[in-house]
């Protein structure tokens, strides 16, 4: 899952023969990136996948310094003045923008349903929260209904299962967005995963109070992720990844969890 | 024990269910049986969503005019001849039912599945009056004959092997028997049926009562609730105050989705609604039927925006199926006589101060499976969080772990504390795994990581963050 | 608690007495009756549906049914209700030999019906949508013949079935003491998932529809 900032010349270049071609598509556009915590301190090549493959297609990506969390841990765990605290600041910081995009459907999520909650009983602050939902997308909705792109010239050998993470389809309401976005890299394969709309186990702070529960949950994932041949498992959550990547680990299998943007930021012969 | 405190004892018994290789695979097979057949049932019915709207606004509209409703259907239900009690309480509950069977002199109520009756513990009451409480549902009869609880609101004894039922059976009739289905079910019917024609009292549940006509349905399989609304003289219907629907119209769409979000059945075999005793001339049904409407904690969830909605629930257990920690552990783990997500819902809201039952509310990854399959749309993901904040502001969880939970969220707000905090961890990290002894007691201090540690390899921890590497993210454009 | 108090809670919990409730209006609209294909239709669904659970469904013509009850019903012991209706070759068949019926002792019916190899009784609606018969309780149609026998039989002229439920219910505004929806034979999978037909209920459920328009 790691990737080196430095070794990227290869992408750099690219980068810059694809700006040409995007003009049509991203360009005039800008976006707020909602980094999340999660990417942030644990998966911060995910956000340098997302920025390069946004700016590949001319979108002009903005980081707003005084970001830290949406909320959804606190919320999540029954702290409900915190989360309120929380969600204040993440709208105050990202409503300035045009549009806001997030590398996880959790955190989407928790803006679009979790601000409803919130701010239910207070018209001014949910008429803002909502404001904000209308402009926020997590990242393949972005891509695929904001810029309307499927086919984002990438390329990966190999065969990927892909993981629909429990918040963004339910919470969010994400669709096959990240489905079809995979469908279109070249020399990839898509494998079936069995039960795929099943939980990972991850749930925030759940898989840290109840590790055994929730590594039974994990393991039947594990064990259909093997069943698929894949050797890379897909989604848009870095949370799931990050539980599934551990997981396959501790049971030596050597399956590969990348976020949709790194995918979607290879290149020929799958360098990432 | 994990550290966080609040969830200790439904840790312990999940712990113990997740050891028994039988019973994780027995619940498995179950909840992935139930839940194919519950989505072969919606695709197949091009309809099914258009029947969750009607169902849900049925149910949502006749509790929010329980009072009138209520007293429509039992205007109705007297002028059929149903002699209707209520009962504020299980005690209440087990108080009229014991004084029904003793009033006829019953000494053996023949009982067809009620969940309710687990709850309100009916037949403990009845036993202390000298009345034998029969189980007659095939499920319930196992369980009753191995001394246990069910593990499944509509399946009771997945959790139990074939074998051991021959041997339970074996012992109970004390001749020798084969483990094949046909035959246990075959002495289930031979010996029950002995009971059913001498049974003064039968006592059922009511799956839904119905206001237009003052009726009340039970929906069944197996032919027992059938058998013990029939012969016996009496009939007494255990009935939960918010099980009811307003018209005819609105029962259709709980006939079409009940069945198929249980089991995957089009319809049960047998749908039995019943106005009144059997009528002069009628040779044979019961001669009286009592309904026993049962508070027991629901009125006052009508008072809670919060909960309110729970009360839709048709005890259908799509919910049970859906859910990754229920079919991961099966239904004793919660120590609650209902289960899975609408169990670890209603259970804290039937006795608020049971710290045991507001544990449950952590016994969820919040992954919203439930809210998906529910029928009447209950959302229980947002109620679990909402439970879960009525146990942060109670101070349960313990003290400490409150506290630093509290602490670490109002960091999150604080840029430059979230940095170096995020710093901190990730030194620590990398430190544990290169091997540093400094770095494993860091992470190794905190129990919960430890645990966590046990099951997962540390990702590769990065140097720095996102926002460090910011910059040099800026200068490639 | 008395009733009254008892639904104050309620309405204390609601934030007050909720206004009057006003029943709905329910009364069938009456139907054209249905073109005989139409009924065919119908009744290929209704068979199809039921032989999904286990039960089995036949059309006869009207001048066939006697002999089919005959053959299906054999010479052991019957119980039978709601026959009136049908032709009076079929009532003969079923009523024949040590038949008993609504006329009976309400003690010897209920012998009866537990030592019955069959129940036969008529339905006051197939219903397609399910596959199920609906039947109602009356004082000529008590309830145990269908509930205790080993097998069940209903005989039922084609006119009778219905579309969906919906339709069903509707005629049921004037609730007889028990109404019931019957689909199939009884079953259960409580024994480690394993289905298997026949449990208290009968094990056999045989729905004879009779095609009066063919002679």
């Amino acid at each position: 899952m790691r990737a080196i900032l430095a070794a990227s010349a290869a992408a750099r270049l690219s980068s810059s023969a694809m700006a040409e071609r995007s003009e049509a598509v991203g360009a005039r556009r800008r976006v707020a990136l909602m980094v999340t915590c999660l990417v942030d301190q644990l998966a911060p090549e995910v956000g340098i996948a997302v920025v390069r493959v946004l700016r590949r297609q001319g979108v002009q990506v903005d980081f707003p310094r005084a970001q830290t969390c949406c909320g959804q841990a606190a919320w999540n765990g029954g702290l409900a003045d915190e989360a309120r605290a929380l969600a204040e600041r993440a709208i105050e910081i990202f409503e300035p923008y045009e549009a806001v995009v997030v590398p996880s459907g959790s955190c989407a999520g928790m803006v679009h349903h979790g601000y409803e909650e919130i701010f239910r009983d207070d018209a001014a602050w949910l008429a803002r929260a909502r404001a904000l939902a209308a402009k926020t997308h997590e990242f393949s909705q972005y891509v695929v209904s904001v810029l309307g792109l499927v086919d984002l010239g990438a390329a990966r050998d190999g065969t990927c299962a892909y993981h629909p993470a429990c918040h963004a389809t339910r919470l969010l309401g994400l669709g096959d967005e990240p489905r079809r976005l995979l469908e279109a890299v070249r020399g990839l394969r898509i494998a079936t995963l069995a039960r795929a709309e099943d939980c990972c186990g991850f749930g925030g702070a759940f898989c840290a109070k109840l590790p055994e529960l929730s590594d039974a949950i994990v393991g039947a994932k594990v064990s259909h992720l093997a069943q698929s041949g894949a050797d890379t498992v897909v989604s848009s959550d870095v949370g799931c990844l990050l539980n599934i990547q551990g997981a396959c680990k501790h049971r030596g299998l050597p399956i590969e969890a990348l976020h949709i943007a790194q995918v979607l930021e290879g290149r020929k012969g799958g360098a990432a | 024990m994990s550290g966080l405190g609040l969830h200790d004892a439904f840790l312990d018994r999940a712990r113990h269910a997740l050891g028994q290789e039988h019973l994780k695979q027995a619940v498995r097979r179950t909840t992935d049986r139930l839940r194919d057949g519950r989505a072969a049932a919606s695709a197949e019915a091009g309809a099914f969503e258009a029947w969750r709207d009607a169902l849900s606004e049925a149910r949502r509209r006749a509790i929010g005019r329980l009072d009138v409703v209520l007293q429509a259907w039992q205007v109705r239900a007297e002028a059929r001849g149903v002699l209707v009690h209520h009962a504020v309480d299980a005690r209440e509950a087990c108080d009229i039912v014991v004084g029904i069977a003793r009033a006829k002199g019953a000494r053996l109520a023949a009982k067809g599945k009620s969940m309710l009756s687990e709850e309100i513990e009916l037949n403990q009451a009845l036993e202390a009056a000298c009345v034998e409480a029969l189980e007659t549902d095939l499920g319930e009869w196992i369980i009753q004959l191995a001394g246990e609880r069910p593990s499944h609101i509509i399946l009771p004894v997945v959790h139990k092997p074939r074998g051991e039922i021959r041997e339970l059976f074996e012992r109970h009739g004390g001749e020798p028997l084969s483990d094949e289905t046909r035959v246990l079910a075959g002495y289930a019917r031979e010996r029950l049926r002995a009971e059913f024609l001498r049974a003064e009292l039968g006592v059922t549940g009511c799956n839904m009562a119905i206001a237009e006509t003052g009726s009340i349905a039970l929906f069944s399989n197996e032919g027992n609730g059938r058998m013990v609304s029939t012969l016996p003289r009496t009939h007494v219907a255990l009935m939960g105050v918010e099980r009811i629907v307003e018209t005819l119209a609105d029962f259709a769409h709980l006939v079409r989705l009940l069945p198929r979000s249980a089991t995957g059945q089009r319809v049960t075999t047998y749908v039995n609604v019943l106005s009144g005793p059997a009528r002069p001339g009628e040779l044979d049904g019961p001669e009286e039927l009592h309904v026993v409407v049962v508070d027991a904690g629901r009125t006052a969830q009508l008072a809670e925006r919060d909960y309110r909605d729970a009360l839709a629930c048709v005890r259908c257990g799509a919910c049970l199926n859906a859910c990754p920690v229920y079919s991961a552990v099966g239904g004793h783990a919660y120590g609650t006589v209902y289960p899975g997500p609408i169990g670890a819902v209603i259970e804290p809201l039937y006795a608020r101060d049971d710290e045991r039952r507001a544990e449950l509310a952590e016994a969820s990854s919040l992954c919203g499976a439930c809210h998906e399959a529910c029928p009447v749309r209950i959302p229980l993901h947002d109620m679990l969080v909402r439970l879960r904040q009525d146990n942060a502001r109670r101070g349960r969880g313990g003290a400490t772990a409150l506290a630093l939970q509290r602490i670490a969220a109002r960091a999150m707000a604080v840029p430059f504390v979230y940095d170096a905090a995020g710093r901190i961890g990730r030194r620590a990290a990398r430190l544990a795994a290169g091997g540093g002894q400094l770095g494993r007691w860091a992470l190794g201090s905190a129990p919960v990581v430890r645990e966590l540690l046990r099951r997962r390899a540390l990702p590769d921890v990065p140097i720095r963050s996102f926002r460090e590497l910011w910059d040099e993210l800026e200068e490639e454009r | 608690m008395e009733a009254q108090a008892f639904l104050a809670r309620v309405s204390a919990a609601l934030g007050g007495a909720s206004a009057p409730w006003t029943p709905p209006d329910t009364r069938a609209a009456p139907s054209a009756p249905r073109r005989r294909i139409e009924l065919l239709h119908l009744h290929a669904e209704f068979a199809s549906h039921l032989a999904k659970v286990g039960g089995t469904a036949e059309l006869v013509p009207a001048s066939q049914a006697a002999a089919r009850a005959m053959e299906l019903l054999g010479d052991g012991p019957r119980v039978h209700v709601g026959l009136e209706l049908l032709p009076a070759c079929v009532r003969a068949v079923v009523a024949r030999g040590a038949a008993i019926g609504p006329d009976s002792d309400p003690l010897d019916w209920r012998a009866a019906c537990a030592e019955a190899e069959w129940g036969v009784t008529d339905a006051v609606q197939l219903v397609a949508e399910t596959g199920s018969t609906l039947s109602c309780a009356t004082a000529r149609r008590p309830r145990a013949a269908s509930l205790l026998p080993r097998r069940h039989m209903v005989v039922a002229p084609l006119s009778r079935l219905v579309a969906d439920l919906d339709e069903a219910l509707t005629h049921l505004a004037d609730a007889p003491s028990q109404w019931l929806l019957v689909t199939g034979p009884s079953r259960t999978s409580d024994i480690e998932n394993d289905l298997t037909i026949g449990v208290h209920g009968p094990g056999v459920m045989h729905v004879l529809v009779v095609d009066e328009d063919e002679a």
